[in-house]
């Protein structure tokens, strides 16, 4: 008894709802667009950028250790000495010489990449970390 | 729009807002968790009780069943804030529990000092620990591990996480997260897996929001349920009862955003007055200060 009470009522409201949903609509369409862009913009900009929040990059003058090398997808992994909990880093090879300013040229650097592991650098520049999907996409490149 | 035509009536003729939830049912939850029958379990660890708190679900908040064990973590964190006083919060100030104990999918909880649920992510943790059943909860500087126990939300400039990209975490118990190891919550893709090297990952479109509701000042305890590793030498702030023993960075967040005042480390932390001390350490590794 109450479950057929409950479908008829639900019956005389749903055609009383159906036909407000279907009255106004029209006129209030086209200002909508023109007042709620400037205030998007305005939230916008005071919020940090996509780039900044992943923070894929180490500003200069930090202190980092190179910790290991990955051969396959040719990528160093990289501590910040003074903030051994912030990570993974890596770095691209091509990268990490230049922000490093290493003082060796790049193809002796390269043909020795291994051997830095544990070498520690103060950075010269911001150095630009790449995206664990990064590394991945590198691998299977280089398959 | 017919579904809430259904639930309205059956509620007018009578149902209960659960029978007409089944009957017609109801909006998915956005957190899927695993963890909803556990909300009526038993406490494995009684300590403190939760029955005081009402763990409500604010408006939007997307908290579900909270589990009982974040309930019983909750409940430890007020206790905490009572009983030290660098964790002791003012107004607005909120307790995010990062659920780290194996029981569930680890979310963050975030919730009013009353106790109600305002917001719950999935987050992420160190590589350190594999993910398998409870996560380990030993945590040292190099470990790559998430810190356990009582954490103050503290400003961080790190050389890549800052204050616009992050929140610091600083140890209340013994724990150097912030000033030793740079432990920050920080957006994460994906959030919900072992991806960071100890900082809490959080999803990037929760960020800014998690900022703005924690701010500096708030507490957040990592909980990693109740046992003691046995192979940790130095636990970390997984004692029980926590030590009151807050890192020079929690000191400086206390002070500043609780009003909390200290002689300790006054005009001695870099978070305070620009000079640099580094916290004495005893022979076998441990805080001398902490231990106790």
């Amino acid at each position: 008894m109450k479950f057929l009470t409950t479908i008829l009522l639900s019956l005389m409201i749903s055609s009383w709802a159906l036909a407000v949903d279907k009255a106004p609509a029209k006129e209030a369409a086209p200002a909508a667009p023109a007042k709620t862009e400037p205030a998007k913009d305005k939230k916008e900009s005071r919020r940090p950028t996509q780039a900044e929040m992943e923070a894929l990059k180490i500003d200069k003058g930090a202190n980092i250790e190179i910790s290991y090398y990955d051969p396959e997808s040719d990528t160093f992994e990289l501590v910040i000495t003074t903030e051994p909990g912030v990570g993974p880093n890596i770095a691209t090879p091509e990268e990490l010489h230049r922000a490093t300013g290493m003082n060796v040229d790049f193809a002796t650097f390269s043909s020795k990449k291994k051997d830095y592991v544990g070498s520690e650098f103060q950075l010269k520049e911001d150095l630009v970390l790449i995206s664990e999907e990064q590394v991945d996409q590198r691998a299977k490149e280089r398959r | 729009m017919t579904r809430i035509i259904f639930v309205l009536s059956a509620v007018l003729c009578g149902f209960s807002q659960a029978q007409a939830a089944a009957l017609f049912g109801r909006p998915s939850k956005v957190i899927d968790s695993n963890d909803t029958n556990s909300s009526s379990g038993s406490s494995y660890y009684g300590a403190s009780s939760p029955a005081s708190y009402s763990f409500a679900n604010k408006g939007g908040g997307y908290c579900g069943a909270v589990p009982a064990h974040v309930k019983q973590a909750f409940a430890e964190a007020k206790s905490f804030s009572q009983s030290c006083s660098y964790a002791r919060l003012s107004a607005g100030k909120m307790i995010a529990i990062n659920d780290y104990s194996g029981d569930g999918k680890p979310t963050m909880y975030l919730f009013e000092q009353d106790g109600s649920c305002a917001k719950a992510v999935p987050i992420s943790w160190g590589v350190g620990s594999d993910r398998s059943g409870r996560l380990e909860a030993c945590s040292t500087d190099n470990s790559k591990k998430t810190p356990p126990g009582f954490h103050l939300t503290a400003v961080h400039n790190g050389k890549r996480y800052n204050s616009s990209n992050s929140l610091g975490l600083a140890g209340l118990s013994g724990q150097d997260s912030l000033g030793a190891r740079g432990v920050v919550i920080h957006g994460k893709s994906p959030a919900g897996a072992s991806n960071t090297w100890g900082c809490t990952g959080v999803p990037f479109k929760d960020l800014a929001t998690i900022k703005e509701m924690l701010g500096v000042g708030s507490l957040v305890y990592n909980y990693f349920g109740h046992g003691k590793n046995p192979n940790c030498s130095d636990n970390s702030g997984a004692e029980r009862p926590p030590t009151c023993d807050p890192e020079p960075a929690a000191v400086a967040a206390a002070a500043q955003a609780n009003g909390v005042s200290s002689a300790k480390y006054s005009g001695n932390s870099k978070y305070s007055s620009g000079a640099t001390t580094k916290r004495k350490k005893s022979s076998s590794g441990k805080n001398a200060e902490g231990a106790r």
